[in-house]
């Protein structure tokens, strides 16, 4: 019998083409953007930095169909992490210690330059350790048998006293597809959004990022908290880690006529609404409205069209970033851990007061809606605070460790309500027809014809 | 509660669950004293469980709470003391506000009484009960009653539109399938088919179910343990189910000579109330054969064994309206 061998080690054409697949090219961004964070972090961390700890930091990004490049000041690779730097996975995963940062160095910026690139430029300066890799078109168009060219050129450069300490990125030459995106405006101010919406609370704390040469707005989470309308907050430590939970309302309840529209328009969407997760600053889930943040879970409705007032904020902090109810990418929770479901479930409890708020003022919220004005619009985080100081208790049972607000929302007096609902439906035509004949409008809502032929009926037989 | 306003001599059995239940809350707070809890329940416009834990355990802080605001009006009116507090709000309100509710009446613990006796959802009102156990602490009493009867089901098959495979199945098959699709995730595993006789057992499985999820929590574990469990009838079936909330580790907390539990903590002891309507003759007649209950099947023959038992067992905590039964 003959015996032959076969090898059976990944090739690096898997790599450097399937890896990409699997991410978006706005998150591979992102994933940059988060590396220049975790450097951030490590800087902040040695500098006993706490409130604004990241003042001073910034993250540029050119985008453009020329040339992609990220360029920070957060203190480079160090010595100590560079070969990790480029290689594939992390070899030693504690190499961050007890920083809050998770996954750094270890896929996102291959992927990131092997999903735009055809060639591409890493510099990095840290302290008196200064190197450039490159990334040649060969290394990163590999021939069939090439299999064992890992390798990267590196070369080590003069410290130079006019630059801070960071990492540039530059990649000249785009992959086509890549070159197309970056060449559609509304895709690159979409980029824009999507990193004041991941950043925004990292902002907050002092770090800046620009994308070609304009700030990026960073953006949060308000509530409207008034005199009437406090949103239901909650602060607990579990295993170690900080939970706060803010929900409320953030604008006008939606009513029938908008609803209507919702559910005819193409692209309704539902806003602002649903609840943002952050960790240790950096947020995981953006306006969710799913089962991970409490919504269809037991008593709480599925996200609909008639909560889409409805915002919340939860946030995870903990110095111990392994303690974080995060997944390894950075993007999910991690569902299967008490924090995580401390969190849920009160959220939940925020949910259930602002979906039945919804609920008794159906077919009234002309009645509630003044209140919910946008002046009185807060950042979630201040109105925690807020709130916590002034009018929390303490959760029973928790011996003083946790405290909730429980908001008494205003229910219409059902003494006084003289309403009465009449539904009815009626064909599409007809609708359509008197649509038109009363408002001058065929597309009018069910419900603005149905108002409108009420009223008429109403001065025709009341006059007589 | 459903507040239906029935005269007493119609449902002589829930008066006799309602009874024991405030005999039981009696024993439990002997050993703290009555300033010691806040008593709260739904209570309808009459208030009556109010005033029986009044009477028998001598709580007078008491909350009772409704949706309806003409009903929350009307017990700020009935209320058996003037420390009586009325709240006009949800069940499911009720465990975020037990904090508050506790400290204005500054007391340590409450004991709560979640009476569903209509058609609503029986996941609903389960996740109700399961968000109130997780707001209790060690020495809370937590008590729930919910309609167990075969209308419940017939509604139900009624209402829904069944799928094709359980439209064919048998009236025990369906039963099931109803009741799975109104207990949700609080049903026992395994439910293919149910008989009339067993709704009542099967809804209790589910209480316990929920009562297992009452544990989870972030604070100080815990442990409830059932220290009644009753099975009646009036116009309805109905199964109720009281509990007692203590720190993970301790023994049970039944008080002692009380025989309606077991002591191991188990599901399996279950009251049947079973004690037939009757008239005053009736009533005496038995009344005066209480320790030879079998004579009075010689001379009643109309009733049968079970009735007469559930009677006599039960006799110190029978309703006896003379004056308005015939």
């Amino acid at each position: 019998m003959t015996r032959i061998e076969l090898n059976g080690a990944p090739t690096k054409r898997f790599f450097v083409d399937m890896l990409p697949r699997d991410i978006e090219l706005d998150d591979a961004i992102l994933d940059l953007v988060d590396n220049s964070i975790d450097g951030a972090m490590r800087k902040a961390k040695n500098m006993g930095a706490f409130d604004n700890r990241y003042r001073g930091m910034r993250c540029e990004l050119v985008v453009t169909p020329e040339r992609f490049s990220i360029n920070d000041n957060c203190g480079g690779i160090p010595e100590s992490h560079f070969d990790a730097a480029f290689r594939l996975g992390r070899p030693t995963i504690g190499l961050d210690g007890d920083l809050p940062t998770v996954g750094m160095y270890g896929i996102g910026m291959k992927r990131a330059i092997f999903k735009m690139a055809k060639s591409a430029t890493v510099e990095s300066r840290a302290s008196s350790f200064c190197r450039r890799v490159e990334y040649t078109a060969e290394w990163l168009t590999p021939a069939d048998n090439d299999d064992d060219n890992w390798n990267l050129d590196v070369e080590t450069l003069e410290k130079d006293p006019s630059l801070e300490d960071g990492v540039y990125i530059l990649i000249d030459e785009l992959k086509d597809d890549t070159k197309r995106r970056f060449s559609r405006s509304d895709l690159v101010e979409e980029l824009r959004d999507k990193l004041g919406e991941v950043f925004g609370y990292i902002m907050e704390a002092g770090f800046t990022i620009t994308l070609n040469g304009t700030p990026v707005k960073p953006k949060r989470v308000h509530v409207i908290h008034s005199e009437s309308i406090k949103p239901y907050t909650y602060f607990g430590i579990v295993d170690g880690v900080e939970i706060e939970v803010t929900i409320g309302v953030f604008r006008s309840l939606a009513t029938q006529g908008e609803l209507d529209r919702a559910t005819t328009a193409a692209g309704a969407t539902s806003g602002r609404a649903g609840v943002t997760v952050v960790c240790n600053d950096r947020v995981v889930l953006v306006e969710n409205t799913s089962t991970i943040t409490g919504w269809g879970v037991a008593k709480i409705p599925k996200f609909h069209p008639q909560f889409r007032a409805i915002t919340g904020l939860i946030e995870f902090r903990s110095d111990d970033a392994f303690r974080l109810p995060v997944s390894t990418t950075k993007r999910d929770l991690d569902t299967d851990t008490n924090t995580y479901n401390e969190a849920r479930n009160r959220a939940m409890e925020g949910l259930r007061r602002f979906t039945q708020l919804t609920n008794v003022w159906k077919g009234r919220e002309s009645e509630l809606n003044p209140e919910l004005k946008a002046e009185n619009l807060t950042d979630a985080r201040v109105a925690h605070n807020i709130v916590m100081s002034e009018s929390a208790r303490a959760v029973r049972g928790s011996k003083g460790a946790a405290k909730q607000f429980l908001p008494d929302l205003p229910r219409p007096s059902s003494l006084q309500d003289p309403l009465r609902k009449i539904t009815f439906r009626r064909p599409l035509p007809e609708i359509r027809k008197l649509g038109e004949s009363l408002l001058d409008d065929p597309n009018s809502t069910p419900s603005e014809v149905g108002e409108k032929a009420w009223e008429d009926a109403l001065k025709r037989y009341t006059s007589q | 509660m459903s507040g239906s306003g029935l005269p007493y001599r119609l449902r002589p059995n829930k008066y006799v669950d309602r009874e024991l239940f405030a005999e039981l809350v009696a024993r439990l707070t002997a050993k703290h004293g009555p300033e010691h809890y806040v008593y709260t329940s739904m209570a309808a416009h009459h208030l009556t469980d109010l005033w029986a834990i009044y009477r028998k355990a001598g709580i007078e802080k008491l909350y009772a709470f409704d949706m309806n605001e003409i009903i929350v009006q009307r017990q700020e009116f009935n209320a058996p003391v003037p420390k009586t507090k009325c709240g006009n709000h949800l069940a499911s309100d009720l465990p975020g506000k037990l904090s508050e509710i506790l400290d204005e009446f500054e007391a340590k613990n409450a004991i709560v009484w979640l009476d569903f006796t209509d058609f609503g959802s029986r996941k609903d009102q389960l996740d109700d009960f399961v968000q109130l156990l997780r707001a209790c602490v060690a020495g809370d009493v937590a008590r729930i009653t919910l309609d167990a009867s075969e209308k419940w089901l017939k509604r139900l098959l009624r209402e829904q539109v069944l799928r094709e495979d359980v439209q064919s199945l048998p009236v025990d098959g369906q039963y099931a399938a109803a009741f799975r699709a109104d207990v949700g995730r609080f049903s026992p595993p395994g439910l293919s088919e149910l008989t009339v006789s067993e709704i009542g057992n099967r809804l209790i499985e589910a209480v316990a179910i929920a009562a297992r999820a009452g544990t989870d929590r972030t604070s100080e574990p815990v442990r409830f343990w059932p220290v009644m469990v009753a099975e009646y009838a009036d116009s309805r079936n109905m199964v109720t189910v009281t509990l007692v909330c203590t720190e993970e580790d301790a023994q049970n907390p039944a008080p002692p000579g009380w025989e309606l539990c077991s002591m191991d903590g188990s599901w399996t002891e279950i009251l049947r109330i079973r004690a037939p309507e009757l008239s005053s003759r009736e009533r005496t007649t038995i009344d005066s054969h209480l320790s030879d209950p079998s004579k009075v099947l010689e001379i009643m023959p109309f009733f049968d064994e079970s009735q007469i038992r559930s009677y006599v067992d039960l006799h110190r905590f029978q309703p006896n309206f003379q004056n308005v039964v015939p």
